[in-house]
């Protein structure tokens, strides 16, 4: 579930992003101008009010982002994987051959029967990509599929 | 004069205006009305006699006032100078008419003369963006609804201050007639033009500046803005507006890395500007004012408070907030000293000089207390219990 995210300027200290959260507290991200983030809560007595949770520096947001970002895909996908013997998972390396080409033009489902749920470009999560993702060298893509699928679509993908 | 004797008090002097920067960053204040008690202190009626550095303190002082502003142009972005516009804009026109007249009024009130009168007009209007950014940042505030609501108001104010100086230098320096209709249409036309040529010609001045090369980049900005604020005074538009285009037309990564480098130098210079002020006032004076000046502290405080917190209301703050907020924006600070400043030198009543200080200072103090108060910022809620 994707929520809606207020940005405002705040002029001479940054950005603001604000959303609510899903226990209806506002949850607000200020982008300093030196880099730093911080990340506050409204107050559960004046909704107007906040307190500070975080105050990280530039490589803190950047792993917390990672953090939060990428590995909440991987711990979905460790679930998946415990679905059964018929339905597997796999991290996949784009290769050579498939890098350019977008994922409509491989058919991977269409010859494999399996899905590439998502990719990881530079430590970022893409999920659920359409068919005009367009694949570059070096992308991890979580693919899902029955054993033998998504043996061939590794072939096709990694070659 | 003995050798070294202007060395010995510039370096005594900023020696301790040093100590008073660290206890106010202990108290979690702005320096500001620190710096101004500690002016008092020195010179002529003072503790400490400061003779032999007064001429560096004024060229100083004046350097101050064009850094100031300098870097309020280099400081916001354009968007954020348009944001705080269009954010606050029905506001700020409430705003500049309650302050700026109730500080005219006073003037006349107080049997200042017509030039006393308008400058302490200027004194009453414009909130600290110094003063009440510091204490949002040391509150924990920033986050807060009103924050932004507050931060684009203190831009619009001082985008207002710097349209008014030309104005009033002109009012201020000019003989009462119809020459005075000459320079306002010169001062106007000027800086009209100069705004055009800043928005219109801004990036290409600021690649011409901008170079990686810190000392070039650092000595390019300060000399222009010094240039521009020299030319502006030569033809009575005053230095400071000069330099606030100048900063307006320093953009991109030119505006990033001046931003960064000119910082410290106008942390210097307004130092002095403020010590030199109060050094310039003799603390026997005050008594005699103190009184008028408590009162249009408490009116103007007032007259802040109320429209403030109308415009949060509006914007859908609670009650909470707008207490906060109007009681955040009471002081004045950094462009009533400036403003002050102008009506001293072009003349006004010999009171101007010791109101407008004892004025800032009250408010300056009082209302961080104040604030403290309204919303202790020990309490907030603990996340994680402490072992």
């Amino acid at each position: 579930m994707v929520r809606e995210v207020e940005e405002t300027v705040l002029p001479g200290v940054g950005l603001q992003f604000s959303f609510e959260t899903a226990d209806g507290k506002r949850l607000s991200v200020i982008a300093r101008r030196n880099g730093r983030h911080q990340v506050s809560l409204s107050h559960p007595d004046d909704p107007d009010a906040s307190y500070e949770v975080l105050d990280l520096d530039e490589s803190d947001a950047r792993q917390l982002a990672e953090l939060l970002g990428g590995s909440q895909i991987i711990r979905d996908l460790e679930r998946v994987q415990q679905l059964g013997h018929e339905v597997t998972i796999e991290w996949v390396e784009v290769g050579d051959a498939a890098a350019g080409e977008s994922l409509g033009d491989l058919h991977v489902r269409g010859e494999t029967g399996a899905t590439i749920v998502a990719i990881l470009r530079d430590g970022r999560p893409i999920v659920n990509p359409g068919p005009d993702m367009v694949l570059e060298a070096g992308d991890q893509l979580a693919v899902l599929g029955t054993p033998d699928g998504v043996e061939q679509a590794t072939a096709l993908l990694s070659g | 004069m003995e050798g070294g004797s202007v060395l010995l008090e510039v370096g005594l002097v900023i020696l301790l205006l040093s100590l008073v920067a660290r206890l106010a960053g202990q108290l979690g204040i702005s320096a500001m009305p620190l710096y101004m008690l500690a002016g008092l202190a020195f010179g002529e009626g003072g503790l400490i006699p400061v003779a032999t550095a007064t001429e560096f303190l004024e060229i100083g002082a004046e350097i101050g006032v064009v850094l100031l502003l300098l870097m309020l142009g280099v400081e916001y972005r354009a968007d954020e100078l348009v944001a705080g516009l269009r954010r606050t804009a029905p506001l700020a026109a409430i705003d500049v008419t309650m302050n700026v007249g109730i500080g005219i009024a006073a003037g006349f009130a107080l049997d200042l003369d017509w030039i006393g009168a308008l400058a302490l007009g200027g004194v009453t209007y414009a909130s600290s963006s110094g003063i009440v950014a510091k204490a949002i940042d040391e509150l924990g505030w920033l986050a807060n609804r009103e924050t932004p609501w507050l931060l684009s108001l203190l831009v619009a104010e001082d985008l207002v201050m710097a349209a008014l100086l030309p104005l009033l230098a002109v009012v201020l320096a000019g003989s009462v007639g119809v020459g005075i209709i000459g320079q306002l249409g010169l001062a106007l036309g000027a800086t009209a033009l100069v705004l055009a040529g800043a928005l219109r010609f801004g990036e290409r001045i600021s690649r011409w500046l901008y170079t990686e090369h810190t000392e070039a980049m650092l000595l390019g900005a300060l000399g222009l803005g010094l240039l521009v604020a020299g030319a502006a005074e030569r033809i009575q538009v005053s230095a400071a507006v000069g330099a606030f285009l100048v900063g307006i037309a320093i953009s991109g990564p030119a505006q990033e890395l001046s931003r960064n480098l000119l910082r410290p130098l106008r942390d210097l210079f307004a130092a002095l500007f403020f010590t030199f002020f109060s050094l310039t006032i003799d603390p026997r004076d005050i008594p005699a004012v103190l009184g008028p000046a408590l009162l249009l502290a408490a009116v103007t405080a007032a007259s802040k408070y109320w429209p403030v917190s109308w415009g949060l209301a509006r914007v859908g703050v609670g009650p909470r907030g707008r207490r906060r907020g109007g009681l955040l924006m009471m002081p004045r600070g950094e462009f009533s000293i400036v403003v002050a400043e102008l009506g001293v030198a072009s003349g006004a009543h010999a009171r101007l000089g010791p109101l407008a200080a004892t004025y800032v200072l009250a408010l300056a103090l009082v209302s961080p207390i104040a604030v403290r108060f309204a919303a202790p910022r020990t309490w907030r809620p603990r996340l994680i219990p402490l072992p």
